[in-house]
């Protein structure tokens, strides 16, 4: 009968612990062991397999919004193998969910041209035109995409929800949300837009309502705890977006920096500037680049009138940002906190013509009478791109076209765009080109 | 009064229409959406526990004071002017020296010819016991829309004046001595048509006698009347559908006549004013004036001397909020919150937009201090009108009263009526709002307009006077705590203007200087008591009072009786002329 080891008791000095044989046979079988795996590591890291794991985590990745994380698992499985067809289609999927369409057609082409399937890849170009806005062009292939959706029903809905969105045509919305929700009960995503629909319309409290059932199907996002803080910021009570800032604030979590940076917005917002500065330190020391944090400090900066820091850190972020009129606008008190008059108030006349122009836009926008008023378009279109969100201006001059392709002063406008940036891509060349021609049609 | 905050990323139109198909598709898996009516809104409450020791008891009925404002919201036109509201002043027109009320009247609608309410005037009989004096006191047609109401004695006879302001012209009320009133603004010049709102009263070109400006809103009239919606449904369009009317500035020549100089003196045109306050804000002896536009850039125009002004509102960091952007901004007031011996700068907003301290360093510079100060937390979302700096708990520093009310029948955000303001200043570091019991006028909801602000009992507290729309107006007495001092100082000029606007009073004590100036204009169409008023808490000495006077003149004097009215006669002395 043999002794039955007792684990983790050695056996008492002098005494062999196992026979010998039985001792060779756990060795044969741990060598083999090891062998298998230095095969399946080697089949993994230079087989035609060796990028499927990475990518797999990137996929899963994706589905969780962890864009991030995504990105680094896919970068990893670009490294073991550069000419991953499925690598390049979830580089496009990451870059559709950053709004980066230049990158999602260029990670696409590139996904073709491996032999990715050539139906995926037209049918994420489809929510690539959904999500930028492009109904027209996509709608026509919703039903498919949503029968044929292959586990990417989510996607589907997500993409034509911010297509939708950015058309501000609400009720549609919220319609393809209930379809989203009712097919996939537990996923966050429906909830989170439904409270951003109602964000958009000023219902603070409808908005939270909505983000809080998400936050119960995703206790970790971040975004959505963002979110209920600039709600309660909205309503005017800092101290509980204060909490909700705190809550997307975890150490390892994506939206660390801008909640630190809301921590210290809400911190202001109740008069405790000198506590500010902490978080937004911990903000500077993971990105030091960060301009909403080094915006933020600037104005703790100013309240104590530490002037001369808040322009070395407010020059470079106006430099970098031009049209981000607010940290102009701080630049030029803590100029004229230094007694730079000439230079503040120059600082000041850029940032007042821009928020006049930008509210002449807004109001533009708000009183336009019918949709094909190219005129009105093209006045808002060539506004935003000089004095706010490019793209959005970008957006506005293009919809001109919708309604009449020949407009020629918006040629003009977008030929000059594209020409100044022409040395930074070919596209941009072509597009320059395009435009002047017909421009002078 | 913006409707609807600015923000060119939230408010875009759509770029397409999305065609049937995509309906379709959607529309067959679900029925129809029924859209929801739009629910109550939170109240704007506040989170302390601790109810307030100020009461501000209501007296109006009381006080036989039975008016309120008509706005002819009942012919149903939406109109932006019907929501303007009006003002009240606090005058001694009687020179009794008890405070009397005149009220704005307002105005109606027939089908769409816009007719005048008269305004009614109060006189003071007994504590809290007014005699509506109007039908004998007014022999006025007031045949226009009328809003606000700002006192002054303009011709310096030692009887108080009233500009009455409004949609169709101005109504100048000549005190002629015997209680009772005639309109003069023919004889004086004032034949400015233009939709007026809130004035100031000040010598600006120091001569010794009182100009006035004037703010003017927008263009709004029956034949520029677009319909707009709110949650659908037909609502008050917002002041950014309409042009902005300019100002006006008239000088007077001392001799019942005013002249038109807002060309000559560099006025700008494109505010929408709703608010006005006229002092010395970068303290180099001369007039400066404070404009709070709706929607528009506030103006700061500095005084270069002889009238002469420049606007400086953006630069000087008083135009919009914290980063610049420009905010409905409707009531004013000046104060020295921090008693650092500056004049620094209130303004209530429109609902999303915080209240604004500009807190002043002197030569005409400011910076947006409501964050640091707390005002940014007030746990709720405000459209403020009518406002008042004054020391209401007497502890010797200055609080801030506000009242609210929104602009829109279907506001988004926040409900229509709004329980009012009471910010206790914390030794000029933070604003605390105080909290009161249930019941008290400060914990029901309003619809604030004008407010003005007087110890209209004699105790030494600062009451309270606010007009309302769709609401009698209230009379509110303070009660605050026993133990403070106060001291009162009247200012009678003779070089200088007789009303004094434009001096600074400088009250010296153990904890610090209070500085105290007389202001013209301030609040929202409404005219405060033009006497100096300090609260100085229990324990402190007061060392000396120091006066100078619109005309340079520099008064060191012993401190002034406690508890008791001052009235100081200026030095003999020939008009300062720059």
């Amino acid at each position: 009968m043999k002794r039955k080891r007792h684990p983790g008791n050695r056996p008492p000095d002098g005494q062999p612990s196992q026979p010998r044989t039985e001792r060779g046979s756990k060795r044969s079988r741990i060598s083999f062991i090891v062998l298998l795996v230095v095969l399946a590591l080697g089949l993994l890291l230079v087989g035609r397999y060796r990028a499927d794991a990475p990518n797999a985590f990137g996929r899963w990745r994706i589905s969780q919004r962890r864009l991030v994380d995504a990105q680094w698992w896919l970068e990893w499985a670009q490294r073991l193998d550069p000419n991953n067809a499925e690598t390049e289609f979830l580089f496009a999927r990451v870059a559709r969910r950053k709004g980066e369409m230049a990158e999602v057609r260029e990670h696409l082409a590139r996904a073709a041209e491996l032999q990715y399937p050539l139906a995926r890849v037209e049918k994420e170009q489809w929510l690539a035109m959904a999500q930028s806005g492009q109904l027209r062009e996509a709608e026509q292939h919703l039903a498919s995409l949503l029968s044929e959706n292959q586990g990417d029903g989510a996607e589907v809905c997500e993409a034509f929800v911010i297509g939708l969105l950015r058309h501000r045509r609400f009720e549609t919305a919220r319609e393809l949300l209930r379809v989203w929700s009712a097919d996939l009960p537990h996923d966050p995503q429906p909830f989170f837009y439904l409270g951003a629909i109602e964000q958009d319309q000023k219902n603070w409290d409808k908005a939270i309502g909505f983000y809080e059932k998400a936050l119960q199907e995703d206790s970790k996002r971040g975004d959505i705890s963002i979110a209920i803080a600039k709600c309660y910021l909205e309503k005017k009570q800092p101290t509980q977006a204060l909490e909700h800032y705190r809550a997307a604030a975890m150490p390892d979590g994506e939206q660390r920096v801008p909640a630190l940076v809301g921590q210290a917005h809400c911190l202001r917002e109740l008069g405790k500037s000198a506590e500010a500065r902490a978080p937004l330190q911990q903000a500077l020391a993971i990105d030091a680049d960060d301009s909403a944090a080094n915006f933020e400090i600037a104005q703790v900066e100013l309240e104590a009138a530490e002037f001369a820091s808040a322009i070395n850190r407010l020059a470079p972020l106006v430099d970098r940002e031009p049209r981000n009129h607010d940290a102009r606008f701080a630049y030029a008190v803590a100029l004229r906190g230094t007694g730079k008059a000439v230079d503040a108030a120059k600082q000041f006349e850029i940032v007042s013509r821009a928020r006049k122009q930008l509210t002449k836009a807004t109001n533009l926008a708000e009183q336009m009478e019918s949709p094909d008023d190219v005129e009105a378009r093209h006045d808002i279109g060539a506004i935003f791109l000089e004095y706010g969100d490019p793209e959005e201006g970008l957006q506005w001059l293009t919809s001109v076209f919708n309604y009449d392709p020949n407009y020629k002063p918006t040629h003009r406008v977008l030929a000059d765009f594209y020409a100044a940036k022409q040395t930074q891509s070919p596209q941009c060349a072509a597009l320059a080109k395009h435009h002047r021609a017909m421009s002078q049609e | 009064m913006p409707l609807q905050k600015r923000n060119p990323l939230h408010k875009r139109k759509p770029l397409s229409r999305i065609p049937a198909i995509f309906l379709l598709t959607i529309a067959a898996c679900l029925g129809c959406h029924k859209t929801q009516a739009p629910a109550k809104k939170e109240e704007n409450k506040a989170t302390a526990v601790q109810p307030e020791k100020i009461l501000f008891l209501d007296k109006t009925k009381k006080s036989g004071v039975s008016f309120q404002f008509t706005s002819g919201r009942q012919a149903d036109h939406n109109s932006i002017l019907e929501w303007l509201g009006g003002g009240v002043a606090i005058l001694d027109y009687d020179n009794d020296r008890q405070p009397d009320l005149l009220f704005a009247g307002g105005g109606d609608f027939h089908d769409k010819k816009i007719v005048g309410a008269a305004c009614q005037l109060f006189r003071h009989q007994d504590s809290w016991s007014y005699q509506n004096v109007s039908s004998w006191a007014l022999r006025v047609d007031f045949s226009h829309y009328n809003h606000g109401c700002q006192a002054a004695d303009y011709d310096n006879d030692g009887f108080t004046d009233v500009l009455v302001t409004g949609y169709g012209g101005l109504i100048l009320l000549h005190n002629q001595g015997d209680g009772t009133f005639v309109e003069t603004q023919r004889e004086s010049r004032l034949d400015d048509a233009s939709w007026s709102t809130s004035a100031a009263w000040a010598d600006f070109n120091a001569d010794g006698n009182l100009d006035v400006y004037i703010a003017h809103y927008v263009n709004w009239s029956f034949e520029n009347h677009p319909l707009c919606k709110g949650f659908g449904k037909p609502d008050v369009c917002p002041p950014k559908r309409f042009d902005p009317l300019p100002d006006t500035l008239y000088f007077s020549n001392g001799a019942g006549e005013f002249q038109d100089v807002s060309e000559a003196v560099g006025l700008r045109k494109d505010g929408k004013g709703l608010g006005v306050v006229a002092a010395d804000l970068d303290q180099d002896q001369d007039i400066d004036i404070y404009v709070a536009n709706d929607t528009t850039d506030n103006f700061l125009y500095l005084n270069e001397g002889d009238g002469v002004f420049k606007e400086v509102g953006v630069v000087a960091g008083v135009s919009g909020d914290d980063v610049g952007i420009a905010n409905g901004s409707m009531g004013v007031d000046v104060c020295d919150f921090n008693q650092d011996g500056q004049l620094d700068l209130w303004v209530a907003n429109y609902a999303e937009e915080p209240f604004a301290l500009y807190r002043s360093f002197g030569g005409g510079q400011f910076q947006h201090v409501s964050k640091s100060t707390g005002i940014n937390a007030l746990n709720g979302l405000f459209v403020g009108f009518g406002t008042a700096f004054a020391d209401f708990d007497l502890d010797g520093d200055q609080d801030v009263v506000v009242a609210n009310g929104h602009v829109m029948k279907y506001p988004p955000t926040t409900n229509m009526e709004q329980i009012p303001l009471l910010l206790r200043n914390d030794n000029g570091r933070r604003f605390e709002r105080a909290v009161f019991e249930e019941g008290n006028y400060f914990a029901r909801a309003h619809l604030g307009r004008g407010l003005a602000a007087a110890d209209l009992d004699h105790d030494g507290d600062i009451d309270l006077v606010v007009s309302h729309l769709h609401e009698p107006a209230a009379l509110l007495s303070n009660g605050a705590p026993a133990g403070g001092q106060w001291f009162r100082v009247r200012l009678i000029g003779r070089s200088s203007n007789r009303d004094a606007v434009g001096a600074k009073l400088v009250l010296h004590t153990s904890l610090g200087d209070q500085l105290r100036t007389v202001k013209g204009g301030g609040s929202y169409l409404s005219q405060s008591d033009l006497r100096a008023h300090w609260g100085v808490a229990q324990g402190v000495v007061v060392s000396g009072l120091t006066v100078t006077w619109p005309s340079g003149v520099q008064q060191k004097l012993d401190p002034p009786s406690r508890n008791t009215t001052t009235i100081l006669l200026e030095p003999r002395r020939n008009a300062r002329r720059k």
